[in-house]
């Protein structure tokens, strides 16, 4: 992680350098920081890698303890439990991120809308977000899986759908500070209309607090999907993601610690590097933020 | 305040009549019915069952119904637990789930309080890190791995509690400290930033001036104002707790409202679905509710928006 991002001889300190550097300093941030690319690298790659599918039975090897040809063992379908954990990380990841690009999507228009009309159409969107925080969110996470039924696409639909409030409070409060700036107005009196102050004036200078709340909501994403895989309302079968493997392990716990310790291991270890980077993000771009808790 | 009280309370019927039509409708969007699983039942025992439960009827009358049964409370009959209603299962399911959560309540302020309080006073030496860093594990480790981490290692390993069941306080350790776990850490974090804060306020340099005892400025002035956003706090994780029941419940097999909606979930049982959801929104609401007037009375800087219009 050295200077290659990082314009060093140019001394000038934009934000983002400024940014960069503090980031840097942040021992528990870039540990966080380098275990989400080697996470993201291991989903990649990992699967390709394997000898073994995901959904590979070998019941002449089932319930194996870990051995030279399976790492963490299999499991009693002789499935490679290596291989399932594996696989279960690209799509732990690809919820959390998927989730919380749509959630993003949601809530940087409505956000957005909401503080640059201000006024009644304001004070309306925000009355319904209120509203809305009223609800146990989970809760309705549930309920629409059960209405979609079990299945990757449905998981990023209901988490996406109903996980964007806070982006949506965020953005607001951003853009409403920000739109009485001179240089607002100033591009306001060149003409330039609603989309363009929007997208190329506003959004662009709320994009620290965007990017702080993306890191730290795609844990949260994560830790959802896991459980209701874990309350069977995740990924179907033969599919494999952590909180399911983490599920099935449950009935064979006594005999088989393992099959546990895996997926939870690397549940932990993901929300650990996430959160890390995500506190990290948030002292390095958003240093007077009130929300440090 | 009056006026305070009267729009929160309007706004909760608010959330509470979107919470049941929402969920109604959801549950009737879902394509088949709920006894589409089971075996292929003859035509005229269905039209039986369907009109005792008033399924033939209309959509919009069926809500109605439900709607008009709700303001009397009632929240109709289990499709699947044969002459039971869903009154009947919360009131036999609920209290074990609101104890367990109260047990988990208690554990997360005694132990996150104090640790926050730790951490703030000995800000940046090596018990702050401990805490601090604690904190964050315990907002990353889900209710349900250290559940069943908790269940391997001191039931069937060390066997010193017993692994599933309710009644004695054995069985209750470990779900009440599987379920505290996220909001003890986060209730450290916020006892730590919040008495940070007002720490650096002059009155507390005025008390310690005038030569009071560190101890006693911290406990008599800084934290009495340090724990006021803790309390806007506790509705939300009240919240945490209880959907963190859905699966430690599942996991110790305690015959709680959680374990018993999860269960529903497996059955299709839609009444008691909707049922579940309306109540636990009620619940929330409520909890919300309290809290914030709680918020009112404990700080009284806080002046209410609507009095100020009417003064």
């Amino acid at each position: 992680m050295s200077s290659d991002k990082v314009n060093a001889n140019s001394g000038v300190q934009t934000p983002t350098t400024e940014a960069w550097r503090r980031l840097r300093s942040n021992r528990a941030a870039m540990t966080g920081l380098v275990l989400v690319l080697a996470l993201i690298a291991v989903a990649a790659v990992g699967p390709w890698v394997s000898h073994y599918d995901y959904y590979e039975q070998n019941f002449a090897h089932a319930d194996e303890s870990p051995s030279a040809a399976h790492w963490f063992g299999t499991d009693e379908l002789g499935r490679d439990q290596l291989t399932r954990v594996l696989y279960g990380a690209r799509i732990s990841l690809a919820v959390g991120i998927v989730a919380s690009l749509i959630a993003l999507l949601i809530g940087v228009t409505y956000g957005g809308v909401s503080g640059y009309f201000g006024g009644n159409v304001d004070s309306v969107m925000m009355r319904i977000i209120d509203l809305l925080y009223g609800i146990p969110l989970l809760l309705f996470v549930i309920l629409l899986m059960v209405l979609l039924g079990t299945g990757l696409q449905n998981i990023f639909i209901a988490l996406g759908a109903v996980y964007w409030l806070a982006m949506a409070r965020i953005v607001r409060a951003q853009i409403l500070s920000l739109k009485t700036r001179d240089y607002v107005q100033a591009a306001r009196a060149l003409g330039a209309g609603h989309t363009r102050l929007i997208l190329l004036h506003l959004l662009p200078n709320t994009m620290g607090p965007i990017i702080v709340t993306l890191t730290l909501s795609i844990p949260e994403a994560i830790f959802a999907e896991a459980f209701l895989s874990f309350i069977g309302l995740g990924v179907s079968a033969p599919k494999a993601s952590w909180g399911m493997l983490a599920s099935d392990a449950l009935s064979g716990l006594q005999d088989y610690p393992l099959r546990l310790f895996f997926p939870a291991a690397a549940i932990c270890l993901t929300m650990l590097a996430f959160n890390f980077l995500g506190d990290g993000l948030r002292d390095a771009l958003d240093p007077k933020s009130e929300q440090a808790v | 305040m009056p006026r305070y009280i009267a729009g929160r309370l309007i706004a909760a019927f608010v959330v509470l009549w979107l919470v049941v039509s929402v969920t109604f409708f959801l549950m009737h969007a879902i394509p088949g019915g709920p006894y589409d699983r089971e075996r292929k039942i003859p035509e005229n025992v269905r039209a039986n069952v369907e009109k005792r439960y008033h399924l033939d009827e209309p959509l919009w009358k069926q809500y109605g119904n439900y709607l008009g049964n709700l303001l009397r409370f009632d929240l109709g009959p289990s499709l699947k637990n044969e002459g039971r209603t869903v009154n009947d299962l919360i009131a036999e399911f609920f209290p074990r789930s609101a104890l367990l959560g109260a047990l988990a309540i208690v554990l997360a302020l005694g132990v996150g309080v104090p640790a926050g309080v730790i951490s703030a006073l000995r800000r940046n030496r090596w018990q702050d890190h401990a805490v601090m860093f604690a904190a964050i594990v315990g907002v990353s480790v889900p209710s349900f791995i250290l559940g069943t981490l908790l269940l391997y290692v001191f039931a069937l390993k060390l066997r010193w509690l017993p692994a599933a069941g309710w009644g004695s306080w054995r069985e209750m350790v470990m779900p009440a400290i599987a379920l505290s776990s996220f909001v003890l850490a986060y209730i450290a974090r916020l006892t730590r930033i919040s008495l940070l804060d007002v720490l650096g306020e002059d009155y507390i340099r005025t008390a310690r001036a005038k030569g009071l005892t560190r101890s006693r400025v911290v406990v008599f002035h800084a934290l009495r104002n340090a724990l006021i956003p803790l309390v806007t706090y506790l509705g939300p994780q009240i919240a945490a707790v209880f959907t963190g029941s859905f699966v430690v419940e599942h996991i110790f097999a305690i015959p709680g409202l959680g374990r018993f909606f999860v269960t529903s979930i497996y059955d299709r049982d839609y009444t008691v679905i909707l049922g579940l959801a309306v109540f636990y929104a009620a619940f929330l609401l409520l909890m919300n509710l309290i809290v914030d007037l709680l918020y009112v009375l404990l700080d009284p800087r806080i002046t209410l928006e609507k009095e100020k219009v009417a003064a």
